[in-house]
């Protein structure tokens, strides 16, 4: 009798529970966001996202130094150096950073000298945070800048972290690191050129004490039509009302409020500008984050681009075509792309249409450039003062080849940066 | 109305919630409980009757290597016993004096000893035997480069068979003068691969994916060279069909390469061709 009479009320507070107990479970899978939809989408945004965040985020230079003290840059030949030492070297930890020494270019100049040493380089500092992301561990440290990373082949348990503003040296020791692994790197085979970090007008540069042999590359050109990102970018789910104008060497695209694209047809350039993303905050690492997340959304081919440079003063980071392990000039006057973070929620992006994906056999195998020394005398001759040159680098010039259309030839030449501008050297000594 | 009568109502309703939360719960567990996306497609390809083995998610190493078919071949030809050799172009065609007897199931065994004596084939230790592209009338070994395979005409050596089993003679290409064009850089897995050639509408309904190979393909050529890059490669069989397509997806950007040579089928599509 008592039992019938609590059936109801029990059976019925039974089913609430299980109502809500399915609810919750529904609410907390993070599956249940809308499936059928995103499916679809996946197909055009995945095409180009073989190249993740480590990979257009790899030190731009390396360079190893003996235990006899002879140091070497080193360049891909069949395998990427820079990714093989990355997947290497990603398991460590650290817990302790310590300052070893500030403002004194001479300690500076012998720490890069240091024997027995592999350097990671970046062109612009970049934060610890941004470099667990990049590298993939655990270096748990207090957040700060720098632009070099030494490890030590006979010491696994430090490395150095440098940083060319202020000539920093900072210490810190690691565990779980198996230095083995990275001198098996470095006994693959991969092209070695010798070098000497210098310092140049207050500044290091990597100094090539003799000629260089460096391979050419030749490339199919890929073009991507206009087309292909007006559909990406400017047409939003909600907002398809989307004006074209055009003019007799542009095309501008605009969506009446967030989102403005300029085509420019002589150079096959793209200004696109966001005034509707937000970014988080405005750490490093943060802002690389949005700035690559806003690469895939846009969608260009990101095979052999990397990141080249990073001004924290204009917010502007620019990526590079990389070949053979060096940059690519003159592909514009910008790199490969550039982006420039305005403010808060909008930013400006400038890219190519043109982006290199299939090598083809060059004409020739190689080249030979001259030594460092042998190029700032040249400039010298030429009236340039070396106090006005802000850095030397070798580089790729990239130039159509004249017999066959739509490829472009890679020829290693020296590049050389006056008044905020990167020149191909023989601009500057007046032979192009 | 008593009280009692409206619990009842509640409990009916309540079991009904329930019952509809079970089924939603349990839709949206199906097929994206494990990472998402691609696994959804391939749920969709059984339910077009497509019928392939579970793709691998590995990611591959592969370069872009550029060759031809030089003078190798007419170099070596002199140097070759017991056949009759003549060239059409820079491919060598050879028949053999004796020929050479197949028991059934054998002829793996016996033309790996042909393919490595110098004598009878030239480069011959850098071909290998294709059980997938060979068929009742012709044996192909394919040549490798930095250990995968090439799938083309250009760096093959193909075995005539004639109607009583025999080996006959054969015709060879060979890619000589191998360079590396770039260094080796990471291929999607074959599971994309896959989904993606389903979404571009390369696999038709009922179609079977009979085996899928990681292997290079030429893609063009330029400045007089092959240039070849790192392909996945599928065998599809049509539906009431005997004839098996290859397809085949850029195994770095996951396109689907169309190729205009080779005889092509009377499929409407003209990105399907078979290979000879």
């Amino acid at each position: 009798m008592k039992l019938r009479n609590i059936w109801l009320p029990v059976s019925l507070v039974a089913a609430v529970l299980v109502s809500l107990g399915l609810s919750g479970m529904i609410w907390t899978n993070p599956a249940h966001s809308n499936l059928s939809s995103r499916t679809k989408v996946t197909k055009n945004s995945d095409s180009n996202s073989n190249t993740t965040f480590q990979d257009i985020y790899l030190p731009s230079q390396l360079v190893s130094t003996d235990d006899a003290g002879k140091q070497e840059l080193l360049t891909n030949n069949r395998v990427n150096v820079a990714t093989d030492l990355r997947d290497r070297m990603s398991h460590f930890t650290a817990e302790k950073a310590k300052t070893d020494s500030q403002k004194n270019p001479k300690k500076y100049l012998a720490q890069l000298k240091r024997k027995g040493t592999i350097l990671l380089n970046y062109n612009s500092a970049i934060s610890v945070n941004f470099f667990r992301k990049a590298f993939n561990n655990q270096l748990n440290i207090p957040n700060q800048k720098f632009n070099r990373m030494q490890l030590l082949l006979n010491d696994p348990s430090h490395l150095y972290l440098l940083n060319d503003q202020g000539y920093r040296i900072v210490r810190v020791t690691l565990k779980n690191n198996r230095a083995g692994k990275l001198r098996h790197v470095l006994a693959d085979r991969m092209v070695k050129h010798r070098v000497a970090f210098k310092m140049f007008n207050g500044k290091v540069i990597l100094d090539y004490p003799k000629n260089v042999k460096l391979r050419t590359y030749s490339y199919q050109l890929t073009q991507q039509t206009q087309d292909y990102y007006a559909n990406r970018i400017m047409t939003t789910n909600s907002n398809s009302n989307v004006q074209i104008k055009r003019h007799q060497n542009s095309t501008d695209y605009d969506d009446h409020g967030f989102r403005h694209m300029t085509i420019d047809k002589p150079t096959d350039t793209v200004t696109f500008t966001n005034y509707n993303s937000q970014v988080k905050s405005s750490s490093f690492l943060q802002t690389m984050n949005h700035v690559y997340d806003q690469l895939v959304m846009v969608g260009m081919p990101l095979d052999s681009v990397r990141f080249y440079s990073y001004d924290a003063g204009s917010g502007t980071a620019v990526f590079r075509t990389y070949a053979g392990g060096l940059p690519v000039f003159d592909q514009s006057d910008f790199g490969a792309i550039q982006m420039k973070v305005l403010d808060q929620s909008s930013y400006r992006m400038k890219f190519s249409l043109d982006s290199l994906q299939v090598p083809i056999p060059p004409v020739q195998t190689s080249a030979t450039i001259m030594s460092t020394d042998e190029l700032v005398k040249q400039l010298r001759n030429t009236g340039i003062r070396e106090s006005k040159i802000q850095g030397i680098e070798l580089g790729y010039e990239w130039s159509r080849d004249k017999s066959l259309p739509k490829v472009v030839n890679l020829s290693p030449t020296w590049y050389v940066k006056i008044g905020n501008q990167w020149e191909n050297y023989q601009k500057l000594i007046g032979q192009k | 109305m008593n009280f009692k009568r409206i619990q009842l109502i509640f409990l009916a309703i309540f079991i009904a919630m329930d019952v509809m939360l079970f089924l939603s719960y349990n839709r949206n567990s199906v097929g994206d409980s494990t990472a998402a996306g691609s696994n959804n497609i391939l749920e969709e390809m059984r339910k077009d009757q497509i019928t392939f083995s579970e793709p691998t998610t590995k990611k591959h190493e592969g370069y872009y290597f550029s060759g031809n078919n030089g003078d190798a071949l007419h170099q070596a030809a002199p140097d070759l016993q017991q056949q009759s050799i003549r060239f059409s172009g820079d491919e060598l065609v050879s028949e053999f004096k004796k020929p050479l007897k197949i028991t059934n199931g054998s002829a793996k065994q016996t033309l790996d000893k042909v393919v490595a004596n110098p004598g009878l084939i030239a480069d011959g230790n850098q071909y290998s035997y294709s059980k997938q592209l060979s068929s009742s009338s012709e044996i192909i070994y394919v040549q490798r480069v930095a250990h995968k395979p090439i799938y083309s005409h250009f760096c093959q050596i193909r075995f005539d068979l004639d109607s009583q089993q025999r080996v006959v003679g054969y015709s060879q290409n060979y890619l000589e003068g191998v360079k590396i064009l770039k260094e080796a850089a990471k291929t999607i897995s074959e599971e994309r691969a896959l989904t993606w050639l389903y979404q571009y509408n390369e696999i038709p309904n009922g179609a079977k994916v009979t085996w899928v190979h990681l292997a290079y393909t030429r893609l063009l050529t330029a400045r007089g060279q092959y240039v070849f890059l790192p392909t996945w490669v599928f065998a599809v069989k049509i539906n009431n069909s005997s004839a098996v397509i290859l397809k085949r997806v850029n195994a770095y950007t996951g396109e689907v390469i169309k190729t205009g040579d080779n005889n092509q089928t009377s499929n409407a599509n003209s990105e399907i061709f078979t290979l000879t």
